[in-house]
């Protein structure tokens, strides 16, 4: 089996006559090879000769739609489900010419940072049988990173695309909110939701990126500003770019992710940029208002699976008995989630949580706002630790949660944010060094998240 | 407020969910942890400030408000993505002429 090219690669090989097929028929080996549980289902459609993405292999996250395919969730509740339509993230992907090769695991109902929530078993991490990929999109970044495919989608809903890109030594990218249509993609938190691509390479995730956005009149939050390529941001200098570094909420960083992250400002001034101090005062609260906001989303969307019209159904002796036994079946982590955000939407609490928390969601946005007359990105680390052991948070949610800052400002401001492989040491584990632009700005994060290419 | 088990039970009864005596006991110490964190919500002086009430700050400004149902859904899509009515109702645990059936709610009257 032949070196896996990049996605821009194989679109010039094809262009140029070769089989368009003969990148995905590898694809699907790989994938069947696979020994990472980063495939919950695989299957070939047939690739096409013509357009941006003809021959590129292309994985979904398992819960976007894909017409005739399984799209479980890594759910018991979907097990058996077919999905009867594509998401429209999908037939973009099919129209510019890619195939799709299979889909890929994830926490459930995209519910977890580990991928360890997986109804059916954890994924692992590419490089370490001991460590987790990150979540929830963990299939996803594992078989990007492990060469199966040059490209995967995933879905962002609080750092879900960026973390595990981060983890696994890959590209991540989550669009400005409404950026990418929801269609299709089974929703968790609709006001936070995002679809989009992880790939080995920069250029390849801003050439899906651009094949994906764009207004679906299906999607009421769609945005309706027609789409500017992002692509050409690949070849911008970053010369003169003022990149803010919100220092006070960087403590929590371990040293070995500092390092990396220092050496990837140091990398930015070598090549013209400024790095510049900015205060983001309310976004040590994302875990709080992100944990209410999530929640109670989930929680009405979640009411859907009842047994009624798809899905699981377990018999009860009355109605109520039967929605209860098919939700039984839902794992630890979603039940805990629908607990929370049921309880923060419950008389009495309401106002204190889910009202308090929209307050300060609001807040955090403005500190962006603030910020971005300061300089043109928001860079972090993508999160605070490298890939962290399989088990170490089971016990403990909170922890698992509270790893999440430095993904979540962005999620709740609905910002667009890039997750690139910043430079480690020989041998170390992967380190994800985070950039935040304005809405709608992505190709500024590409002309910074090209300085990263084969840096780990 | 204290999370206890009892609250816990009540939440879930809300939720319809089922749950099972050692979900309840590991739930609920795990939800008094995630509440008493969130509790700094509470401590923000400045939230209620609220900037979404000048237009020139609405971040939902560019997006669709209500979409336009003269627009062709089909405008800039695949030929036919539109879900089938048929195929989505042939994913349904159980059918009668075409709808969808629950178990019988009310009991004794045929």
């Amino acid at each position: 089996m032949s070196e896996l090219a990049s996605a821009v690669d194989l679109v010039a090989a094809v262009h140029a006559g070769q089989d368009a097929d003969a990148a995905a028929r590898e694809a699907e080996a790989r994938a069947e090879a696979d020994d990472r549980n980063a495939f919950l289902h695989v299957g070939r459609t047939p690739a096409g000769s013509t357009g941006p993405l003809a021959g590129v292999p292309v994985a979904l996250k398992d819960n976007l739609c894909q017409r005739d395919t399984p799209t479980t969730c890594a759910s018991k509740l979907l097990e058996d489900w077919v999905a009867p339509y594509d998401a429209t993230a999908v037939a973009r992907v099919r129209a510019a010419g890619a195939a799709l090769v299979g889909k890929t695991n994830m926490d459930e109902f995209g519910m977890g940072s580990s991928t360890e929530h997986s109804a059916f078993g954890p994924a692992l991490h590419p490089r370490d049988d001991e460590r987790v990929p990150g979540g929830s999109s963990g299939g996803s970044a594992c078989a990007v990173a492990r060469g199966v495919v040059p490209v995967a989608l995933g879905t962002d809903t609080g750092g879900s695309v960026r973390q595990p890109a981060a983890f696994c030594g890959v590209f991540g990218l989550k669009p400005t909110y409404g950026a990418v249509s929801r269609y299709g993609l089974v929703a968790f938190g609709s006001s936070l939701d995002v679809v989009g691509p992880l790939a080995r390479t920069a250029r390849d995730a801003a050439r899906v990126f651009d094949v994906i956005a764009g207004h679906d009149p299906r999607d009421a939050t769609s945005l309706r500003a027609p789409h500017a390529l992002t692509e050409p941001g690949c070849d911008d200098s970053p010369r003169g770019l003022r990149v803010g570094v919100p220092e006070a909420l960087l403590e929590g960083a371990t040293d070995e992710v500092r390092a990396a992250f220092d050496a990837a400002l140091a990398r930015l001034r070598a090549e013209g940029a400024e790095v510049v101090p900015v205060d983001l005062p309310h976004a040590k609260l994302s875990v709080s208002v992100y944990y209410v906001l999530a929640t109670a989303e989930a929680s009405s969307n979640l009411a859907r699976f009842d047994g009624g019209r798809y899905g699981l159904r377990v018999a009860g002796r009355d109605p109520g008995a039967m929605v209860r036994a098919t939700r039984a079946h839902f794992g630890a982590e979603v039940k805990r989630r629908i607990l929370l955000g049921t309880f923060a939407l419950s008389a009495g609490y309401h106002d204190r949580y889910y009202g308090q928390a929209q307050r300060v969601r609001r807040a955090i946005a403005r500190d962006y706002a603030a910020a971005f007359s300061d300089c043109d990105v928001v860079a972090t680390p993508t999160a605070p630790t490298v890939a962290f052991r399989r088990g170490e948070h089971a016990d403990d949610p909170l922890a698992m949660y509270l790893a999440d800052l430095y993904t979540l400002p962005a999620s709740l401001a609905g910002l667009p944010a890039l997750s690139a492989p910043a430079p480690v040491a020989s041998g170390g584990l992967p380190v994800g060094v985070q950039f935040v632009a304005p809405a709608r700005q992505e190709r500024t994060l590409f002309a910074l998240g090209a300085r990263f290419e084969a840096a780990s | 407020m204290t999370v206890d088990e009892a609250l816990v039970r009540r939440v879930a009864e809300l939720a319809a969910l089922e749950l099972d005596d050692d979900e309840v006991a590991r739930f609920a110490p795990q939800l008094a942890s995630i509440l008493a964190h969130a509790e700094e919500l509470a401590e923000v002086p400045d939230a209620d400030q609220d900037p979404d009430l000048d237009p020139d700050q609405d971040p939902d400004a560019d997006q669709d408000p209500d979409p336009d149902p003269d627009q062709d859904p089909d405008a800039d899509q695949d030929p036919d993505p539109d879900p089938d009515a048929a195929r989505l109702r042939a994913a349904a645990p159980q059918l009668a002429d075409d709808h969808f059936v629950f178990p019988r709610a009310v009991r004794g009257a045929e």
